[in-house]
């Protein structure tokens, strides 16, 4: 009996803790955003890749307007393993993201000047596949 | 061994019943039972439904586009908050909430912090009922809206409420109600963007208009999803048909060009060289125009 109590004692303490800590990482980042309006969210979770197969990936799908410039941020949990990437795709391919794998280079975030309105794709990730805890901030910085 | 089980259960019921925080009851659900038939009678796929409920632009840019070539503010494009008694069931919340999270998202673009309370007001109240209340930080937003100040805080907090029950809704399995949601919000921002395209004619506003047309198609496609499981929504999205039916005309073409990135002063920039460009007349717009406003004042009844 005493087993159940400590269990529910346990889980009860977790669960507000865990979404308070991404709860508050949306408003750290979105703090960080250089004068730029915080538009959405991307509470990201990830466990490691495994050897040989594709590194974890969230995807979300976002609606963005022409004639528009965007910035893209990602902010990673004190305790996230893995570093955070963010990457923005179209029906064609990768447009950008926040880093580099073949220069190292990392940004906090990226800005982008759209000119196509259409349905682009958001994948957040992290660097080697290792696990992660992170946040993206979708925000709007200026009309064009 | 049982009892244990028992007691456990109960105990976490008890636990998981608690954790709603502030909300308020759910309202009378004459028309809209959240909880059954969702899976069995979607043929997309929520995943899906998710993506494509993503696709609408939020109300902070289509304000930001109007106020940045110039458009004065307008409260008479917004909806009246007199008939909120009248939204008494789930549906008509949640279309409502959307319709209304547009408006506020205006008001703050414009810095009308006198009718954001007013505004916020009804918000809460919708909210509420739709037991999503627990997410509307009412308080500070008054609080922010009275002083004055912190003008992005405000802006920060009013939309990053509405994301919160925008996915709380979508996690509790009430997708639909999310739905009528986003679509009260893009209902009511086609009708503030045709309403002032009708005084201040812009090349802008009018490609914004045209290109709406992109997003109704996916809208039409969610509220099509539910109408099985839920027939109103075959009527609710019938009135959306005569939207459709005045852009069709509206043509939307694309020049392929290659992204370039440059950094700057530590920042990275991209420059994307791919172009959408909208071919809509002065006439395609009137019938927009008019056919926007009759959906949307019968909607907003």
């Amino acid at each position: 009996m005493k087993r159940y109590l400590l269990i529910i004692f346990l889980v009860g303490l977790a669960l507000p803790a865990y979404n308070q800590t991404l709860d508050q990482l949306v408003e750290i980042c979105s703090s960080r955003l250089d004068g730029a309006s915080y538009l959405q969210d991307f509470q990201v979770q990830l466990g490691a890749g495994e050897p040989g197969r594709p590194v974890p990936v969230a995807k979300y799908s976002i609606l963005l307007s022409k004639n528009t410039q965007y910035r893209f941020s990602i902010c990673n949990s004190d305790n996230s393993q893995g570093r955070g990437i963010i990457q923005l795709f179209d029906g064609r391919g990768l447009i950008g993201g926040n880093y580099s794998a073949a220069s190292g280079k990392e940004f906090q975030y990226f800005d982008i000047q759209i000119q196509k309105t259409g349905v682009y794709h958001v994948f957040i990730s992290f660097q080697d596949g290792k696990p992660g805890t992170a946040v993206g901030i979708l925000s709007f910085v200026k009309r064009l | 061994m049982l009892k244990h089980i028992g007691l456990f259960s109960a105990v976490l019921i008890l636990f998981f019943s608690c954790k709603g925080g502030s909300g308020g009851k759910m309202g009378p659900e004459f028309d809209i039972p959240d909880s059954i038939v969702y899976a069995d009678a979607l043929e997309i796929s929520s995943e899906v439904m998710e993506d494509l409920l993503s696709n609408v632009s939020s109300p902070v840019e289509m304000a930001a586009l109007m106020k940045s070539i110039g458009v004065p503010f307008s409260g008479q494009v917004l909806a009246p908050t007199s008939n909120i008694d009248r939204f008494n069931t789930n549906f008509k919340r949640a279309f409502n909430l959307g319709v209304f999270g547009a408006d506020l998202g205006y008001l703050n673009m414009y810095n009308r912090t006198g009718s954001v309370i007013e505004y916020i007001t009804v918000i809460r109240r919708l909210a509420d009922g739709l037991a999503v209340g627990q997410f509307f930080d009412f308080n500070a937003l008054r609080r922010l809206a009275s002083s004055q100040q912190n003008l992005d805080s405000l802006m920060y907090i009013s939309v990053h409420s509405f994301n919160q029950m925008d996915n709380y809704l979508r996690q509790e399995r009430r997708g639909h109600l999310s739905a009528l949601m986003v679509t009260g919000v893009w209902v009511e921002g086609l009708y503030i963007l045709t309403q002032v395209q009708k005084n201040f004619s812009n090349q802008e506003l009018a490609e914004r208009i045209g290109e709406q047309k992109i997003i109704l198609n996916d809208l039409l496609i969610i509220l099509r999803n539910y109408q099985k499981a839920y027939p109103q929504y075959a009527e609710f999205a019938d009135e959306l048909e005569k939207i459709k039916f005045t852009f069709q005309p509206v043509n939307i073409r694309y020049e392929i060009g290659e992204p370039e990135a440059i950094e700057r002063d530590g920042q990275l920039m991209i420059i994307q060289n791919e172009k959408s460009i909208v071919e809509i007349t002065a006439e395609q717009l009137t019938e927009i125009r008019n056919v926007t406003e009759i959906v949307r004042n019968r909607l907003i009844q």
